[in-house]
């Protein structure tokens, strides 16, 4: 039971950010929408009457659970940002799985074989290559994506083959660029090098232990620790990657809406992204407690 | 036979270049500060090239008689140039003597255009990390030395809503209301960007808090100003906080970028090389790629390439250089 004050803790001071986000996000989008008084002069909303639209806003959401009525397309946002969610979501959750598979297997090896012309070579071009923005990363593979697993033909015989690459290729872009890997890879060096030179290690080696095991699960942590800390970015760039790869989802239609000023949709994509920022937050600051008793206070 | 890095007594003692080159990650901070340098350089060429007479062409020269002219040099030409040979003889199909990198489809000249975006990231660049310097040295030192007061809590609210926004969605949004103005896309991202440095000080100054030195510059009757500015942040993050300016920086080149390929980044008159590969490779249907036109995404793309490497180079060497490892920064 000592661990569930501080995760209570946790949740209160979350739901406070998460208001101080989407607060933030609805002022600036105010900006975006215009008040007509009676004698039809348009102005921009005072801070005043952002405010009062925020609080009813809020209401609707925790009660009701809606999120608004787009008045541009004239349906319900949930409805609109469900439809384009599927996708992201299956972006995200894939980039994170493709980094995690690639930094762990690359960042033991570099902690190992330090020494070699892989390492020395082929790890900081890793960090190089993970460096890049997403889409210089994907305007040169868009062209060859679009030949062999673009489904333009709607008649097309959907095979798994093509299904795997139509979403195969824009997540590994996604997991590879945006800097997250090289630092998954660098935070995993550090932990096995420093894990190597403990003693309980060495003795198993020298026992003819296996030792796999006891390394991966202790990169298990650090690693994870960097994905929820770098939630935002894998957000931010899956936006990227679908606007770049696919006709629908959550970036067109955040795009859309902007252009249309529709300040409801991009409300509740901002506040969606800011829950699972904020929740990854938690889930991570519970696993370090849990694991950790020293962070307890 | 391996090498092990051993401690050398004479390290200390030794002087000059020869010392320098000895300690872990030199060779890094050198390359990486070409990089660098030529980067400056090619800035303020680019941004003065043209009104000091230097070069013949202003960056936003429109000429419509000269629009997609090719390479001069006949490297890049069969590197960049992949069109299919015409069945008649086009003007606009030879290349234009004095374009060194050729022109792009409003007839503008490439070579100095990309110099040019060079002296806009610089520009951008600095007030940015300023910006955040500023910002996150303040939030900081709020949380870290005022533990327990109202003060903590409100600095430590503003950091973590700082840390829930999606970025790309917020300076989506920022850009969009303010009409594409890039102060207003610097002076977001340098609050976005202040978190990582608000997190590093107020870790140094948490473990920093009850060392004798801190204790006894209390004692002393020294302000909290004094104590924060000279002892925490000069004495004992500037190596941290180094490491954080360059990856900052890099971070404004990769985030204007990405804005301005989506079309969401700094108007027309300043350069930016996201929009010049958008234009150039033809957005998100790369007609220009398809038919061969390389020559005008590609000088950016290895603009971007050459800075981001140079400094991810500087900033590795820095880090092996002050013995900084990742879980320092990372909290």
């Amino acid at each position: 039971m000592k661990i569930a004050r501080p995760i209570l803790k946790e949740i209160l001071f979350a739901l406070l950010v998460l208001f101080g986000t989407t607060f933030t996000i609805y002022l600036l989008l105010g900006q975006l929408i215009y008040e007509q008084d009676a004698e039809g002069v348009r102005t921009t909303p005072s801070f005043v009457s952002i405010t009062a639209h925020y609080g009813e806003w809020v209401t609707d959401a925790v009660l009701k659970g809606e999120l608004g009525h787009s008045q541009t397309v004239n349906r319900d946002v949930s409805e609109i940002i469900g439809e384009g969610f599927r996708q992201t979501f299956i972006l995200v959750i894939g980039s994170i799985i493709v980094s995690i598979l690639l930094a762990i297997p690359l960042g033991v090896i570099a902690a190992l074989r330090s020494q070699t012309w892989f390492v020395r070579f082929f790890i900081p071009g890793t960090y190089l290559f993970s460096a890049l923005p997403v889409f210089l990363l994907a305007i040169f593979i868009r062209p060859f994506w679009v030949e062999h697993f673009g489904i333009l033909d709607w008649y097309a015989e959907i095979s798994w083959f093509r299904l795997a690459g139509y979403f195969g290729i824009p997540i590994i872009i996604l997991g590879i660029a945006d800097g997250v890997l090289g630092e998954m890879i660098k935070h995993v060096r550090e932990v096995v090098g420093g894990m190597i030179r403990e003693n309980y290690i060495r003795a198993a080696i020298a026992r003819g232990a296996k030792v796999s095991k006891h390394i991966i699960k202790n990169t298990l942590l650090p690693v994870f620790t960097i994905v929820t800390s770098r939630f935002s970015y894998a957000l931010g760039g899956a936006l990227i990657v679908e606007y770049i790869f696919f006709s629908q989802g959550i970036s067109i239609v955040a795009l859309d809406a902007l252009k249309y000023r529709d300040p409801h949709v991009l409300l509740a994509i901002g506040m969606i992204f800011s829950l699972l920022i904020v929740a990854a937050n938690i889930i991570n600051r519970i696993l370090t407690v849990a694991v950790d008793p020293r962070t307890r206070d | 036979m391996r090498k092990e890095f051993s401690y050398d007594p004479n390290l200390e003692a030794a002087k000059g270049f020869k010392a320098f080159l000895r300690q872990p990650g030199s060779v890094s901070i050198l390359i990486g500060s070409l990089f660098i340098i030529v980067f400056v350089a090619g800035a303020l060429f680019g941004q003065y090239g043209y009104q000091l007479g230097l070069y013949p062409h202003s960056p936003t020269d429109v000429q419509y008689d000269r629009f997609d002219s090719p390479p001069t040099s006949s490297v890049l030409r069969t590197l960049f140039d992949r069109r299919e040979e015409p069945e008649f003889d086009f003007e606009y199909y030879e290349p234009i003597e004095g374009h060194i990198l050729g022109t792009d489809n409003d007839g503008r000249d490439i070579f100095i255009r990309v110099l040019n975006g060079a002296s806009t990231y610089l520009y951008a660049g600095i007030v940015t990390v300023l910006i955040s310097l500023l910002i996150g040295i303040t939030l900081g030192s709020l949380t870290g030395y005022y533990r327990g007061k109202a003060s903590e809590s409100v600095a430590s609210f503003i950091t973590n809503v700082l840390d829930a926004y999606p970025r790309i969605v917020i300076l989506i949004i920022v850009a969009f209301i303010s009409h594409f103005n890039l102060y207003a896309i610097m002076v977001t991202l340098g609050i976005l960007n202040a978190t990582r440095i608000a997190r590093i000080i107020s870790g140094t100054i948490d473990s920093l808090k009850n060392t004798d030195f801190i204790l006894a510059a209390k004692e002393i009757g020294l302000s909290d100003l004094t104590i924060i500015g000279k002892h925490i942040v000069w004495y004992n993050c500037r190596h941290l906080l180094s490491i954080q300016i360059i990856y900052g920086f890099a971070s404004v080149i990769l985030i204007e970028a990405t804005l301005s390929y989506i079309g969401y980044g700094i108007g027309d008159p300043l350069v930016s090389w996201g929009r010049m590969i958008y234009e150039g490779s033809g957005g998100r249907y790369p007609h220009n790629f398809v038919a061969g036109v390389y020559w005008q995404a590609m000088p950016p793309v290895v603009a971007i390439i050459g800075t981001i490497l140079g400094l991810n180079l500087l900033g590795d060497g820095l880090s092996k250089r002050f013995n900084v490892k990742q879980t320092d920064y990372l909290l």
